[in-house]
C-alpha cells in the first residue's frame, strides 16, 4: 500500500504539472510534452493499479502514437508559431473566472465535509485479483461481452480512415494540376 | 495456459437480424468506397449505391420491426450480453434515421456531382453517419451509445469541412470538432462517473441498481448524470449549448447542412431519452427541473434570437434551438411521452432536410450565399420551391392542420399532464414568438420584389421539398397511423 | 485511496475543460480534449479497481479508439486549415461570428 502511494504522490503530481503546462505554456511543442509527460505518468498509475494491458496501450499508443502525430503537426505548421496568452476575450476570462471558482468551492467543500462518495457501489477494499488487467482477462471479455462494441470500432475506423482521405486527397489532386 | 483454455470464451447471444440495417449501412459504405477504387463508376451510380444501402436497410428494419411484434424467432430482446436492445424504440428511430438518409442523399445530389474524386466518401460518410447514430439509439449500454455518437458525429465533422474552395466550410470544420468532441468528452466522463456510482454501464443495469438500491450519498451518480444531459443536449443545440450551431449551419455546405442537423437531433434525442427514461426514471425528480429549464431557455433563446437574424441559414439553426426546447418538454413527461417526441423529431427531421434543401438550391450546391435578401420575390421566380417552402414554414411554425400543430399539441399536453405547467405556458408564448419568424421568410418570398435570377432547382431538391409537403400535410390531417406506430416506440 | 485517484482524474479534467475554454489555439485546444479523455481513462480504471469490475479496463480501450479516431480526424482538419490561411488560431477564424 504504501508503494502504491508513493508512486501515487509522485506520478499524480507529474500529471498534474503536466496538464499545467498544456494550458499555460505559450508554444505548442511545451503543450505536447506537457500532454506526454501526463500521459505516460498515467501509465505508471494503471501499473500500479494492477492494470497491466491499459498501461501497455497507453504507452504504445496515446505516448507513442498520438502524441507522435501531434508533434508532426507542430512541427509542420510551424514551432515559432507562439501564442500570446493574453490576447483573450475578456467574456471569456470572466466565465473561466467563475468555472474556476466553482470548481475550487467544490473541491474545498468536498475537502470539508468528507462525504463525497466516489464510488457508492463499492463494498469493501478492493480485491486485486479480480482486476487483474492481464491480456488474457481483458481478452476473454472483449471477445464475448463486449464483442459488438469492439465490433463497432471497426465503423469508428472506417470513418477515420475515409474521413482523412476525403480531407487530404483533394489538395494533393490541385497540387499536381498546378 | 493451454489452447484449451485459451479458446473457452463464452459467446454472448447473437442476432443478426437485430443489428441488420447498421450492418448493411456500414457494408454498403465499404462497398462505395471499394467501387469506386476499383471500376470508377459515375457519381451518379455511387449515389444510387448509397441508397440502395438505405433502402435494403430499411426493408431490414421493417423485418426486424415485424419479428419483435411478433417475438418469432427472438430468443432475448437483449442480444450480445445485453449491448443493444431489440424494441420499438430503436426499430422507430431506424425508420426516422433512415428517412433522413434517403432524403438527405437525394438533396446532396449535386453537392455528390461536385464532390468530384471524393464522391465516393461522402457517400459513404453519410451511410456511416447514419450506421453510428442508429447504433446509438439501438444501444443499451453506456459504453456502446458514446461509440455510436461519436462514429456519427466525427462523420459529420467530415461533412461539415467538405467543400474546400470556400474559407467558411473547414472554420465550421474545425468549430463543430473542437466544441464537438469538448461535448463527447464531458458525455464520456458522465459515463464514467455513471460507472462509478452504480458499477454498471448497462443501461437495465443503471435502472436495476438505481430501483433497488438507496444511494445515501448518490452525488457522483448526480455528476455523471448532469454531465451525460450537458454532452448530449450540447449534440441537440439546446441552449445554453447551442452557440457552435449557427456557425457550423452557416459555414457547412449547403448540400448536407439539413442532414447533418436533422441526423445528429435525432440521435442525441434517442440517446438522451433512453438514457433519462430507461436508466434513471428514479431519479426524474432530481432531472426534470434540470431538463425543464434547459427547455425553457432553448425555447425562448431560439425563437427570439431567430427574429434578429438575416441569414436564412443562421434563422433555421437559431429556429432548431426552439424546437430542441420544445421537444425536451416532452422529456418531462418520462416515458408517457416518448410517442409525441419521436412525432415530433419524426416531422422535424424531414422538414429541416427539406428546408435545407431549398436554401442549398437557392444559394447554389456549395454557394455561401443564404442571406434572407436572396429570398426576396422567390415565389415569382421559382414558384414550386416557394410553395413548398412556404408550407414546410408553416409547418415548422405548427399551424393547426399541419403535422407541426400536433407535434407540438402532443408534446405540450404531456408537459401540462406531467405538472410541468410553467414549461408549457413559456412553449406556447415561444411558439408564437416563433411563427413570426416563420411569416416573415413568407413574406419576403411572396410580397417582395425579386432579386436577381435563382438557379433552377434540382430533381433530387423537388422530391424532397414534395415529401416534406406530403409529410407535414398528410400527417397534419391524419396523425393516427403516424402517432400509432410512434406510440409502440417504446424503450425496454 | 480510492478517491484520491478520482480526484486526481477530475482535477485533469477540469483542468482540460479551463484549457478548451482559455486557450485560442485549434491544436492546444485539441490537446486539451485528450487531457479531458485520459482523465476519464483514469476514472474508469480506479472505479472498476475499487468495484472489483473488469469492465473499467473494458471500457478505456473504447475510450481510447475513440481518441485516436478523432486525433485523425482533428489534425486533419487543423493541416487543411493551416495550408489555406497559415493559422491555427481559432480567433483567426472569424467570417462566421455573428
Amino acid at each position: 500500500m504504501t508503494v502504491e502511494v508513493v508512486i501515487f504522490v509522485l506520478m499524480g503530481l507529474t500529471a498534474l504539472g503536466g496538464a499545467i503546462t498544456v494550458v499555460m505554456a505559450r508554444n505548442p511543442v511545451y503543450s505536447g510534452l506537457g500532454l506526454l509527460g501526463t500521459m505516460l505518468s498515467l501509465a505508471v498509475i494503471y501499473v500500479s493499479q494492477l492494470a497491466h494491458f491499459v498501461a501497455a496501450i497507453q504507452v504504445i499508443v496515446y505516448a507513442g502514437a498520438v502524441m507522435t502525430l501531434f508533434l508532426f503537426v507542430i512541427m509542420m505548421i510551424g514551432v515559432d508559431v507562439a501564442e500570446d496568452t493574453a490576447e483573450n476575450l475578456p467574456r471569456q476570462r470572466l466565465v473561466v473566472g467563475v468555472l474556476a471558482a466553482a470548481v475550487v468551492g467544490f473541491a474545498v467543500y468536498l475537502g470539508v465535509s468528507q462525504g463525497f462518495d466516489w464510488v457508492p457501489a463499492a463494498s469493501g477494499e478492493p480485491v486485486a485479483e479480480a482486476t487483474n488487467g492481464t491480456v488474457q482477462a481483458i481478452g476473454e471479455r472483449l471477445f464475448s461481452t463486449w464483442v459488438l462494441a469492439f465490433e463497432a470500432t471497426a465503423l469508428l475506423l472506417t470513418v477515420a480512415a475515409a474521413g482523412a482521405i476525403a480531407l487530404a486527397y483533394f489538395r494533393r489532386r490541385r497540387a499536381v494540376r498546378e | 495456459m493451454t489452447l484449451a483454455q485459451a479458446t473457452m470464451i463464452d459467446p454472448p447471444v447473437v442476432s443478426w437480424l437485430g443489428i441488420a440495417p447498421e450492418l448493411v449501412l456500414g457494408v454498403g459504405a465499404a462497398l462505395v468506397l471499394l467501387i469506386e477504387v476499383q471500376w470508377k463508376p459515375s457519381r451518379t451510380a455511387i449515389a444510387w449505391a448509397g441508397g440502395a444501402a438505405v433502402i435494403a436497410a430499411a426493408l431490414l428494419s421493417v423485418l426486424l420491426h415485424a419479428r419483435i411484434e411478433s417475438g418469432d424467432g427472438i430468443s432475448t430482446f437483449l442480444p450480445f450480453a445485453g449491448m443493444i436492445a431489440l424494441d420499438g424504440f430503436g426499430v422507430f428511430a431506424r425508420y426516422v434515421l433512415l428517412a433522413v438518409a434517403g432524403l438527405g442523399l437525394l438533396a446532396a445530389q449535386r453537392m455528390v456531382q461536385e464532390a468530384g474524386t471524393r464522391a465516393a466518401e461522402m457517400v459513404a460518410l453519410m451511410l456511416l453517419a447514419t450506421a453510428g447514430f442508429s447504433l446509438m439509439a439501438i444501444s443499451a449500454n453506456l459504453i456502446l451509445t458514446f461509440l455510436g455518437l461519436e462514429i456519427g458525429s466525427i462523420s459529420l465533422y467530415v461533412l461539415a469541412g467538405y467543400v474546400r474552395e470556400r474559407g467558411n466550410s473547414d472554420e465550421a470544420a474545425i468549430k463543430y470538432f473542437l466544441l464537438g468532441s469538448f461535448a463527447s468528452a464531458v458525455f464520456v466522463y458522465g459515463v464514467a462517473l455513471v460507472f462509478a456510482g452504480t458499477g454498471n454501464f448497462s443501461i437495465q443495469g443503471v435502472h436495476d441498481y438505481l430501483d433497488g438500491v438507496v444511494v445515501f450519498e448518490p452525488g457522483v451518480i448526480l455528476l455523471g448524470l448532469a454531465l451525460l444531459v450537458v454532452g448530449l443536449t450540447f449534440k441537440v443545440t439546446a441552449a445554453p449549448f447551442h452557440s457552435w450551431a449557427p456557425d457550423v449551419y452557416q459555414g457547412a455546405p449547403a448540400g448536407v447542412v439539413g442532414f447533418m442537423a436533422a441526423i445528429a437531433k435525432i440521435g442525441g434525442f434517442a440517446g438522451l431519452v433512453r438514457i433519462l427514461v430507461s436508466a434513471f426514471p428514479d431519479l426524474a425528480g432530481d432531472w426534470a427541473p434540470v431538463v425543464a429549464a434547459i427547455a425553457a431557455v432553448s425555447m425562448v433563446v431560439g425563437s427570439v434570437l431567430a427574429i434578429v437574424q438575416d441569414d436564412i441559414r443562421r434563422l433555421l439553426a437559431y429556429s432548431g434551438v426552439a424546437h430542441a426546447g420544445f421537444i425536451l418538454t416532452g422529456v418531462l413527461s418520462g416515458g408517457e411521452g416518448t410517442a409525441e417526441i419521436w412525432f415530433y423529431l419524426a416531422i422535424y427531421a424531414v422538414q429541416l432536410v427539406a428546408a435545407f434543401a431549398v436554401v442549398a438550391a437557392v444559394s447554389g450546391p456549395s454557394g455561401s450565399r443564404s442571406a434572407l435578401s436572396d429570398y426576396a420575390g422567390l415565389a415569382q421566380r421559382q414558384p414550386f420551391l416557394a410553395a413548398t417552402f412556404a408550407v414546410i414554414l408553416l409547418g415548422m411554425g405548427g399551424i393547426p392542420l399541419t403535422a407541426g400543430f400536433v407535434a407540438k399539441f402532443g408534446v405540450f399536453s404531456d408537459a401540462w399532464a406531467a405538472g410541468h405547467e410553467w414549461v408549457v405556458i413559456v412553449g406556447v408564448l415561444a411558439s408564437v414568438v416563433a411563427f413570426f419568424l416563420y411569416l416573415r421568410v413568407i413574406v419576403t418570398m411572396y410580397m417582395d420584389e425579386p432579386a436577381g435570377e435563382a438557379a433552377a432547382a434540382p430533381l433530387g431538391v423537388r422530391w424532397v421539398t414534395s415529401v416534406a409537403v406530403v409529410v407535414t400535410l398528410l400527417f397534419g390531417v391524419f396523425p393516427g397511423p403516424l402517432l400509432d406506430l410512434a406510440g409502440r416506440a417504446l424503450p425496454l | 485511496m480510492t478517491d484520491w485517484y478520482m480526484l486526481l482524474a477530475a482535477a485533469l479534467f477540469t483542468i482540460g475543460a479551463m484549457g478548451i475554454l482559455v486557450r485560442r489555439n485549434a491544436l492546444v485546444m485539441f490537446m486539451c480534449v485528450e487531457l479531458m479523455l485520459n482523465a476519464v481513462n483514469l476514472t474508469l480504471v480506479s472505479a472498476g479497481r475499487a468495484l472489483g469490475s473488469l469492465d473499467g479496463q473494458l471500457a478505456t480501450f473504447f475510450v481510447l479508439v475513440v481518441a485516436a479516431a478523432e486525433v485523425v480526424i482533428g489534425l486533419a482538419i487543423i493541416v487543411a486549415i493551416f495550408r489555406h490561411r497559415d493559422t491555427a488560431s481559432v480567433d483567426e477564424l472569424s467570417e462566421l461570428k455573428g
